[in-house]
């Protein structure tokens, strides 16, 4: 199934010659033969870059009699320049330029093998040092020589419990040998011989029978791993000796010798049978016979891995073979090409990166291909999870399906064009006649090595075709190895000469595009990537149940990729912003909110994106462009998925962040009537405009829409303009507009709601544009605002009025715009009440602006302007307006009561105050202005309820000489009532005075009865001198002083004590008679 | 797929494990809730989970005992550590917000999007959401947003269950995390009956098929 090696016959001895090869040896560009005869032969082989190129073989020596013997084994130590040769019972050593014999190691008298080993080891003080090993059988013995830094040293001997058959280094200082009956790990320092037990069949005396035959083998894998053969029975274990993971290896055939070229696994098997496996899958990928084969010769594991590989060399008695190994590259075509991607993603992950630069790209690709194959074989969760795995671009895996969920990209595009018209059959055969010349013309423009894929399948049959063509390429490529004719061109060819090409040769031409996109000219759009470069792999036709399985699966592969694109790119983001400043943080990993990890992460999504157009790196900017560019396709692609099976996830999808195609999100959803998705969708992308526009075509209309009954009506408009911030302020006026004429009560909803939305928006902005609908709106608006938010700014307050005023005003017909409307008597009313309470609660309007807009005739407006004109401070006028305008004496009175109470002058009113409310009342009763008349019976009311708030003597003089005493009764009688109440209270208050004034009195005598002693002596504690006739001052504690020491003492007792002096102080000065001692005492001590 | 999931979930003790996923913004209460409810603790420090973190509990819902695997998550970054494996076979998804952060709140409409994004259940518009207002018992002053906004919210999100819950002074948490068991326990049940979405058996055996045919 692959053509790993060629085998190239490089030497075959005439039929002549009668020697017979026995040893072969290769190392450099040198092969070293041994014959039978001790012949030594040295060959120059020359190491062919392609397959096919010519291999130049020149014999540079024939040493004759080289050994007495013919060779059983050769090796060779490069470091020292040493030939180790087996032969007649004996290992020597010979120089390896000269071939002369250097010593024979006379201990190893009946040796029977032995086995070589070179490296860097450590000793004891952590010195490296290059040490070659070399270790021999002899008997159940094991001798051990060693060379370090070219110096032979002799070193120790290990016994085994039987004689090992084969020999093999598997690490520093660790040897594994098949042992008659079992492998045993030697470690050569500690001579510890550790027995591996072998799984299944190993031990007892069945082992013991089917072991007997053959010789037990082993080889060394990669770094530190051993394969064990014994029979048919194979082995794993660690470079340790601890055994791995068991898979046995599935022999036909019983090995005969086993070796490992990199990376793989070839054993040379009875009937000349050379097989070549994946040591990883144990698959057998190529099997070569060449007659007469019985030696095996792999280089030596030590070998750089530059040179792997090209040691590896075939030989029978009379033939040389040189086994050359297939470029990686092609090798890994082949194997995509056949399908067998496993095989391939496991060679790949065993070669070196160093040997195959674009390693880890190809397993990906490879992945995607096996990903594909599981598609087409129905396997869509399997396959799209390990597409979301390799994060697989996501054209790839969208052009999968239908257009139905691909859109354009999809494959199957062109099918589907072509179905339209006929059914099934008739299609079928257009595809098969139609499709091929197309690709042909795609084969010639493209090159030799892309094979045509062909559309095979008949639509809703299971992909099973394709595995019913595994011969040819199984049988072809052994053969093509023998005649060395690359895979390739013979492969491709056949896929033309058949149309019944299957699957895989259309993917190995996609592979082969993969590589061919890697190049720096490849275009890495999406869309046209797909169109162009990579024929399209024929994929079944997915239908009904089948289709919504694969659907599924996607979806969950769309979500995965989208979670993690979604970590670098947000749809708002604009790239040439982001890419400008983004650009400096190559250098410093910095990346917008996640510092520490950007960096790392950056790359890693950047493996998502498509080669760069330019070559080298691609700029941040042309990344994130690539990015959003596959945001885009994964979430319009999600956007198909969910309307082709959970269409309730639609909803979800746009409203969250996304990268949805607006013109498929709109084709989508209108298509299947989900218009409420829609304007979410529209809301999302703030496409306000256009989600308003549609909502009002739903809900403004006479018959809701079967489509979408729910957005029937005025409701959706409102609620979506309040979720609208304050920036869209010129979209929901305009939007609102229909809503407030439809249904002004809803409309109001979207200025007056407690959303914190709604209340940020400019209060100001919003008052004009309701006004501008209609002054009631306004009204409205402004009661919100003043009312319910309590905003004191004047300008509101103001403007309710006016809006009030305007509304009681205007009978306003309905004009072009619909809206009219006659106040009833009852609502005017209501409205002046309204206005009423306003202009006396409000403190924030300005009046002297206000009372401008009253008319003044109105006699609704009578009161309003009275309580504007009282806030004014004018009460005269407010006055006037209650009894002449409105004749209402007992609203003037209550007006006057008000102001009354709210402003209480700060004296008794009757006493001082000339020009209280009252008197203001009075004399317009009484003095009205010229052409009014004198209203006597609500002054004389006033006079007799208020009387007393009135200056009598004003009011006296206001009553005019006509009126009758009678009816100044009731005045006169509360006047003096109040006088009498007045004159009463007087006297309690002197009479209270007074009993005060005696209780002082009584304080007084109290304190003046206190006396103190001066005699001759008594000193005045303050200046030492005798207080003698002197003034004195007498503290409260009795201490005597003189009285200008008062001060001084009074000064070091504190002021708390000074004024407690005074009172004391006052009775002793009696001599200076009583009232003397305030001025005195007073003006002397402060 | 399907077989796998109830193996796992199957619990000796129990007759069925019920997955619960806490979301909502950072700094809400998750965890707190989380941990009131499992074990009866609450801590003022506040400390950012990262990633996921579980707790079980088990609890008997109409006679059945049920664990429930209580996955809290970070709120911090919306979605975007936790593949799609971490939603599939949640039972119930349980959106937090803080009743003193109006921003909080107003998320919980892309919280329950995403969550359905990424969990894609069969039937969106049942699957059982829960909505809890946390930390009530901040001062009144402080509330930003008022139970009547949420529970209109709850409303026109498919009448979603709603509760108001302090997990410091353990109010209404154990009774919230009672109707989501049984939410949960609801969706298990009715996920069992139409199974796990996947490969159906009839393109498995083509897929066999299939594989036989290119063995080499």
């Amino acid at each position: 199934m692959l053509t790993a090696f060629h085998a190239r016959s490089i030497r075959e001895l005439s039929s002549k010659d009668r020697s017979r090869q026995e040893c072969i040896l290769a190392y450099g560009e040198k092969l070293l033969v041994g014959l039978n005869n001790g012949t030594l032969r040295i060959y120059r082989v020359s190491n062919p870059t392609t397959p096919t190129e010519a291999i130049d073989i020149e014999c540079l020596r024939e040493v004759e009699g080289f050994t007495k013997r013919p060779i059983n084994q050769m090796g060779c130590i490069k470091e020292s320049s040493i030939l180790v040769i087996l032969a007649d019972t004996y290992v020597s050593t010979y120089d390896m330029a000269s071939y002369e014999k250097l010593e024979t190691l006379s201990k190893t008298r009946g040796a029977t093998l032995f086995a070589l080993t070179s490296g860097v080891e450590r000793d004891l003080a952590g010195v490296p040092s290059v040490v070659s090993r070399l270790a021999v059988v002899v008997k159940r013995k094991l001798l051990l020589y060693l060379w370090k830094d070219g110096e032979f040293h002799d070193s120790n001997e290990i016994t085994l419990p039987s004689q090992p058959r084969s020999l093999t280094w598997a690490a520093e200082g660790k040897l594994c040998a098949g042992l008659s009956s079992s492998f045993a790990m030697v470690d050569v320092n500690t001579e510890v011989v550790e027995d591996i037990p072998m799984a299944g069949g190993g031990g007892g005396a069945g082992g013991y029978l089917s072991w007997s035959t053959r010789n037990p083998l082993a080889t060394r894998l990669g770094d530190d791993e051993l394969l064990l053969v014994r029979d048919s029975t194979s082995m794993y274990i660690s470079a340790r000796g601890d055994p791995l993971e068991s898979k046995q290896i599935p022999w036909t055939h019983p090995p005969d010798q086993l070796g490992y070229s990199y990376p793989y696994l070839v054993s040379l098997h009875p009937h000349n049978t050379l097989q070549i496996r994946n040591p990883d899958t144990q698959n057998l990928l190529q099997t070569i016979t060449l007659p007469g084969a019985t030696l095996l010769h792999t280089p030596q594991h030590n070998h750089a891995l530059s040179h792997a590989g090209k040691q590896f060399y075939l030989a029978s008695p009379t033939q040389i073979w040189k086994m050359v190994l297939v470029d990686y590259g092609t090798q890994i075509k082949e194997l995509t090409a056949k399908g067998e991607y496993d095989e391939a993603i496991s060679i790949l992950e065993q070669i070196e990166q160093a040997l195959f630069v674009e390693k880890e790209e190809r397993i990906k690709e490879i992945q995607m291909l096996k990903a594909e194959k599981l598609f087409s074989m129905g396997k869509f969760r399997d396959s799209m999870d390990l597409f979301a795995k390799v994060a697989a671009p996501p054209a790839r895996v969208i052009r999968l399906y239908p257009p139905a969920v691909a859109g354009e990209i999809s494959n199957q595009i062109v099918e589907e064009v072509v179905e339209e018209p006929a059914p099934d059959k008739p299609v079928q055969q257009s595809e098969e006649n139609g499709l091929p010349p197309a690709e042909e013309v795609k084969q010639n423009g493209e090159g030799e090595d892309k094979s045509s894929p062909t559309e095979e399948q008949a639509p809703g049959t299971p992909p099973k075709e394709n595995g019913n063509h595994p011969s040819t390429p199984d049988v072809a490529a052994p053969r093509s190895s023998y005649f060395s004719i690359p895979a390739r061109l013979k492969l491709s060819s056949a896929a033309a000469a058949d149309d019944t090409a299957s699957i895989r040769s259309g993917k190995s031409g996609k592979g082969d595009s993969e590589a061919a996109a890697a190049l720096p000219s490849a275009a890495n759009t999406p869309p046209p990537a797909a169109q162009a470069i990579l024929p399209p792999p024929p994929t079944n036709k997915l239908e009904g149940k089948v289709l919504k399985l694969a659907v599924q699966g996607l979806v969950s592969y769309l979500v995965e990729m989208r979670r993690k694109l979604l970590k670098y790119v947000k749809p708002d983001m604009d790239p040439d912003a982001l890419g400008e400043s983004a650009v400096p943080t190559e250098d410093v990993p910095t990346f917008g909110d996640a510092p520490s990890k950007s960096a790392i992460d950056f790359s890693e999504v950047a493996a998502l994106l498509p080669p760069s157009r330019h070559g080298g790196e691609m700029t941040v900017k042309e990344q994130l462009e690539g990015l959003m560019e596959m945001a885009k396709l994964i979430d319009t692609t999600l956007l198909r998925s969910y309307m082709f099976t959970n269409s309730s996830l639609v909803g979800p999808l746009v409203r969250v962040e996304n990268f949805c195609d607006p013109e498929v999100v709109h084709e989508k959803l209108v298509e299947t009537g989900r218009f409420k998705e829609l304007v979410d969708y529209l809301a999302n992308k703030k496409l306000h405009d256009k989600a308003l526009v549609l909502l009002k075509s739903f809900g403004d209309r006479e018959e809701p829409d079967e489509r979408e009954p729910d957005l029937h009506g005025p409701q959706a408009t409102a609620t979506y303009l309040q979720k609208l911030h304050a920036d869209q302020l010129p979209l929901i006026f305009e939007y609102s507009t229909w809503v407030l004429h439809k249904d002004p009560k809803l409309g109001m909803e979207v200025f007056v709601d407690d959303t914190p939305q709604v209340e940020s928006l400019p209060r100001d902005k919003v008052l004009d544009f309701l006004k501008s609908i209609d002054v009631r709106l306004g009204v409205e608006y402004a009661e919100h605002l003043v009312h319910e938010l309590k905003d004191d700014s004047p300008d509101y307050h103001n403007w309710l009025i006016e809006g009030y005023l305007t509304m009681m005003k205007e009978t306003k017909e309905a004009g072009e715009d619909g809206w009219g409307w006659k106040l009833s008597p009852e609502q005017r009313e209501e409205f002046g009440v309204k206005v009423l309470k306003f202009t006396e609660e409000s403190h924030q309007y300005w009046p002297e602006k206000v009372i401008r807009w009253l008319p003044k005739d109105d006699p609704t407006f009578y009161e309003i302007r009275a309580s504007i004109l009282s806030r004014l401070g004018e009460h005269k006028q407010a006055l006037e307006i209650f009894v002449f305008r409105m004749q209402d004496f007992s609203k003037a009175e209550a007006y006057c009561n008000r102001i009354h109470q709210l402003s209480p002058p700060t004296s008794d009113p009757a006493e001082t105050s000339t020009e209280t409310v009252y008197s203001i009342l009075l004399s317009l009763y009484l003095r009205p202005p010229p052409n009014y008349e004198v209203q006597m019976p609500p002054a004389l009311d006033l006079l007799s309820r208020h009387g007393a708030r009135v200056d009598p003597l004003e009011s006296l003089k206001l009553i005019p000489e006509s009126i009758k005493v009678a009816d100044l009764q009731s005045y006169f009688e509360n006047r003096i009532r109040h006088s009498n109440s007045r004159v009463n209270m007087n006297r309690v208050m002197a009479q209270l005075y007074k009993s005060e004034a005696f209780r002082w009195e009584e304080l007084n005598a109290e304190a003046k009865k206190k006396a103190v002693v001066i005699g001759e002596e008594r000193v005045c504690p303050v200046c030492h001198k005798r207080l003698g006739k002197s003034v004195i001052s007498v503290f409260p504690d009795g201490q005597v002083v003189h009285y200008g020491c008062a001060n001084r003492a009074a000064g070091r007792k504190g002021i708390a004590e000074v004024k407690e002096e005074i009172g004391l102080d006052l009775g002793l000065r009696r001599g200076f008679g009583g009232d003397r001692w305030g001025a005195s005492a007073t003006g002397g001590w402060r | 797929m399907s077989s796998r999931k109830k193996v796992l979930l199957k619990n000796k003790n129990s007759d069925y494990k019920l997955k619960v996923i806490i979301l909502g913004d950072s700094g809400v209460g998750k965890t707190s809730l989380m941990n009131q409810y499992v074990n009866k603790k609450f801590s003022a420090s506040y400390k950012a989970t990262i990633g996921a973190d579980f707790l079980t509990k088990e609890v008997l819902v109409d006679d059945r005992l049920v664990t429930m695997q209580i996955w809290d998550t970070a709120g911090q970054e919306r979605f975007q550590s936790l593949g799609v494996a971490f939603y599939r076979g949640a039972d119930c998804c349980v959106l937090v917000y803080d009743v003193n952060n109006q921003k909080s709140f107003e998320t919980l409409d892309s919280w329950r999007d995403e969550f359905l994004i990424q969990a894609s259940p069969r039937d969106a518009d049942s699957f059982p959401f829960v909505v809890i207002g946390n930390k009530i018992d901040v001062d009144d002053g402080k509330r930003q947003v008022p139970q009547k906004r949420a529970m209109a919210f709850c409303q026109s999100k498919g009448n979603l269950p709603y509760f108001e819950t302090s997990a410091k002074e353990a109010i209404n948490v154990e009774q919230a995390f009672e109707v989501i068991a049984r939410h949960a326990l609801a969706q298990e049940e009715a996920e069992e009956y139409t199974g796990d979405f996947g490969a159906s058996t009839i393109v498995d055996i083509g897929a066999d098929a299939d594989r036989d045919g290119c063995a080499c």
